[in-house]
């Protein structure tokens, strides 16, 4: 996306344009900046003993087990998932194609909290597997795999929505020379279509990763909210502030904010490669 | 090896792509699918290859059926239009890609891998560019190293989609007459698909003329270009000049097929001269003819006598030789 | 299903099977399920739902809010993606990278950092005579951070592939720049601008964590339909709750088929 900016399209400015340049700092430090200079601020307020104490104590300790667990789940369900579907509706033509795609995307415009309602219609105590699930002590919602299952929902379109058009502007040319030069199915994907797609696959997986270790509405609903059971971190960052813990909830949030530094940094790492492969192609 | 192409049918939903197709290719021939775009050449190409399946027919390579091989055993060496080089490997991993594909028990050495990569460019005569990729390349350089990479695998045919159609002028020219060379050398039944008649004329054994689907005409550059089968070929292959004199039926002739006199001589039409051209070794007059709209274009030598002082708005008198 | 393609490329049957059994099992029949359960609460009920003052006081706050913040990020959105498109200047890159962090950025994170900056004794809220955190106006704002990206994303790559020469030539046929503006720039910008908007718009509908914290969930004051839905569970309410997840659903549904509908009708260009 910010691809474009990469491309040589800038013109002379004016003095509007400077008025602009200026407001568009404006917006940045306002709305972009601030609210990250606030959680990193009253994180160390009290010092960095504090801040360690307050990420290195039990609760924050399993609840960023249960966030990397869920992470580790999902992410590569969601990759082999982004993979498939990425390839079935670029590599052929069917009807209905544009109504899966669609669907593909709809997790994207699921209120989260909507997400997680799902799940506890569909497996909460009132739910008709309840008897099922009672007699065969499984327990989904208000326990780790409802936390699982909301994860994997909200992160559902991440891989296939970078694949998709990247794929689709690739065409199949280099598959069917591939299997023209005697290479089977599996070498075909292996050797030619992945490391085509290399970088789009790694920043949907960054994108993916980011969304699964932050999801908070989703995983809300179907938490239950027991400490050192079913809490993840941004579960975690909510009980301590409602305890008015509120450097330990800063303490937290930092981690997550540092993650998300390190996702906008692979992001433009990604990109850039996929930019210059874009590049190569618009030469030919 | 020979090929046998025969009752090809080919639908894409309502469009009919090729019809009733049967054609012959002898064993080491190299053969031009000449048309314009849309005339199903590309896919009766594709369908040779295994990259696309008929409706109906089959495709014989050598007395053997192979319609139902895969692609993989069909051993085609294929050039995409715009090479479809692997735009992540080098020149090298390129042109090695189908050795290595080949089943562990199959597969060469590395070292004869490397043996095998380096004496085919050189054959493409491009053995310094090894390490580059294909970015890197200018597009008669992509064009050769697709070449060289089709040829690696030792395929009995060779199939060419548009070889020469996304070069400039000069480069197109000098590479084809370089394939023609190469096709002498390799002898390889080679199979190669063009809007370009000139292109076709001089590098194909024979040209098979296709239009809408069916083929018009098969027949050696001379065949076809001096014995036409329907006017389609006649205007395909070349610029033409529609002629009627009085209402009677047209006759079709050739700008270079006309006598040119300054005086009035029986058999003669008079034309006035709307534009002269020098265009090399020949010159191009443009008359317009009592009675038809559309303009005689006629080339002459240029130094042919009735051209000396020769200026727009005279009158200058032609016979088609038909 | 018909299959038009080179028969040379395998795993149509394989990778359409799995698309579409994954989709089923986590997207579709959850979803499904909701709606059959939904269709289990009377006509009554519905209505009691629907005309119920707390529910229609949720959705006028979360309609307006959201739509209050997709507004001002159309104008905000448009600034930044013209200003990092046409022009080089120190900091560009930066801020073109910064511009994803609300996407990066947990909500949780968001929520917490905005209601300490807009609380009456935070750093922007004790510059102000009135309240902002737990009000209305904290819950626009906190959405104007969460839905930014939107209309600078959708933007941007419109904007690069305006080439200069449509505006010179525009320019060397007399147009005077608000004409290349208005003739040239905005028809071409409106669909993804629209775009944008809509999925700024449907993202502000459906926001949680970044705004749970700075409402302060007071009933008929600050409390959000997501949060309506959330204590209705709280109360082991299931058929209110399945109602406006229902309702919010549809929202979601028909914004989705109206940004589907303007690509078609547009070139596809994000």
């Amino acid at each position: 996306m910010s691809l474009a900016t990469l491309k040589g399209n800038t013109r002379r400015r004016g003095p509007a344009g400077l008025v602009l340049i200026i407001l568009a700092w404006i917006i940045f430090g306002l709305i972009l900046v601030l609210p990250l200079y606030i959680v990193v601020s009253q994180g160390l307020q009290r010092g960095f003993v504090t801040f360690w104490e307050a990420i290195s104590e039990p609760d924050a300790i399993s609840a960023l087990k249960l966030t990397l667990l869920a992470t580790a789940i999902s992410v590569p369900l969601n990759l082999v998932f982004g993979l498939a579907a990425a390839w079935c509706v670029t590599k052929f033509e069917f009807r209905g194609k544009s109504l899966l795609v669609t669907l593909i995307d709809m997790p994207f415009s699921v209120s989260p909290v909507v997400a997680g309602l799902i799940y506890v219609l569909l497996f909460g105590a009132q739910s008709w597997f309840a008897p099922f699930l009672n007699e065969h002590n499984l327990q989904i919602v208000y326990a780790v795999p409802g936390i699982v299952l909301a994860t994997i929902f909200v992160t559902f379109p991440f891989v296939a929505r970078e694949l998709i058009p990247l794929m689709e502007e690739q065409g199949t040319t280099e598959e069917e020379a591939a299997r023209l030069l005697g290479a089977n199915g599996w070498q075909m994907f292996w050797h030619v279509t992945l490391p085509n797609v290399k970088w789009a696959l790694v920043y949907g997986v960054v994108l993916c990763t980011a969304r699964a270790m932050g999801e908070f509405g989703a995983v809300s609903v179907v938490s239950g909210h027991i400490r050192g059971l079913t809490n993840t971190m941004p579960l975690h960052i909510e009980i301590l502030y409602n305890e008015y813990n509120i450097v330990a909830a800063f303490s937290v949030a930092i981690l997550l904010l540092a993650m998300a530094l390190v996702v906008l940094l692979l992001r433009q790492w990604s990109e850039a490669r996929l930019a210059r492969q874009l590049d190569v192609k618009d030469d030919h | 090896m020979s090929i046998e192409v025969q009752n090809i049918n080919k639908r894409f939903g309502q469009f009919q792509a090729l019809k009733e197709i049967n054609l012959h290719i002898q064993s080491g021939e190299l053969v031009a699918l000449l048309g314009p775009s849309g005339c199903g050449k590309t896919s009766l190409l594709r369908i040779i290859a295994g990259l696309e399946s008929p409706d109906t027919g089959s495709i014989v390579f050598h007395g053997e059926d192979v319609s139902t091989h895969d692609v993989r055993d069909r051993n085609v060496g294929f050039v995409f239009q715009h090479y479809a080089l692997f735009r992540h490997m080098t020149v090298f991993d390129n042109v090695a890609f189908g050795l290595r594909m080949k089943p562990r028990r199959e597969r060469p050495s590395e070292k004869v891998i490397a043996e095998k990569v380096h004496e085919l460019l050189n054959l493409v005569q491009l053995d310094w560019l090894a390490d580059r990729y294909p970015e890197q390349l200018s597009g008669g350089q992509r064009q050769r190293i697709a070449l060289a990479r089709a040829l690696a695998v030792e395929p009995k045919i060779l199939l060419l989609d548009e070889p020469f159609g996304a070069l400039d002028a000069k480069v197109r020219k000098e590479l084809r007459r370089w394939l023609a060379r190469l096709h002498d050398e390799v002898h390889l039944t080679s199979v190669f698909v063009t809007h370009d008649q000139e292109e076709a004329m001089e590098v194909a054994d024979r040209i098979v003329v296709m239009n809408k689907g069916v083929i018009e005409q098969i027949g050696t550059p001379a065949e076809v270009y001096e014995q036409p089968a329907s006017e389609f070929v006649y205007h395909f292959l070349g610029d033409a000049n529609k002629f009627s004199v009085d209402g009677a039926d047209p006759v079709l002739f050739r700008p270079h097929e006309v006598d040119l006199d300054r005086v009035s001589t029986p058999g003669y039409h008079a034309g006035e001269v709307k534009d002269i051209r020098l265009l090399g070794a020949v010159t191009r007059v443009t008359l317009k003819t009592e009675g038809q709209d559309e303009l005689i274009e006629t080339e002459v030598a240029k130094d042919h006598a009735s051209l000396a002082g020769l200026r727009k708005g005279e009158t200058l008198y032609f016979r088609p030789r038909v | 299903m018909s299959r038009r393609t080179s028969p040379v490329i395998p795993g149509f049957g394989l990778t359409l099977g799995y698309t579409i059994t994954y989709l089923a099992l986590i997207v579709l029949i959850p979803l499904a399920g909701m709606l059959i359960y939904s269709m289990q609460l009377s006509a009554a009920q519905w209505w009691g739902l629907i005309t119920s003052r707390q529910v229609l006081f949720s959705l006028q706050l979360s309609f307006g809010a959201a739509l209050f913040a997709a507004l001002l990020n159309g104008i905000l959105g448009t600034v930044l993606a013209w200003v990092l498109v046409r022009y080089e200047f120190p900091g560009k890159r930066i801020i073109d990278a910064m511009v994803d962090m609300p996407f990066a950025l947990p909500t949780a994170v968001a929520g917490i950092a905005l209601t300490a900056l807009y609380a009456p004794n935070g750093l922007i809220g004790s510059l102000f005579p009135f309240k902002i955190a737990y009000t209305p106006l904290g819950i626009a704002l906190a959405l104007v951070f969460v839905t930014l990206p939107f209309v600078v994303r959708t933007l941007q790559p419109v904007l690069a592939d305006i080439p200069k020469e449509v505006e010179e030539a525009a320019t060397c046929l007399g147009a005077r720049p608000w004409q290349v503006f208005r003739y040239l720039l905005l028809p071409t910008l409106l669909p993804a601008w629209i775009t944008g908007f809509a999925l700024a718009f449907a993202r502000g509908v459906g926001e949680y964590g970044s705004v749970v914290f700075i409402a302060g969930n007071i009933p008929f004051k600050t409390e959000i339909l997501p949060l309506l839905i959330v204590s209705k569970l709280d109360q082991y309410d299931y058929a209110g709750a399945t109602g406006i997840g229902v309702i919010m659903l549809a929202v979601s549904f028909i914004l989705l088929l109206l940004i589907n509908l303007l690509q078609r009708r547009f070139q596809p260009k994000i």
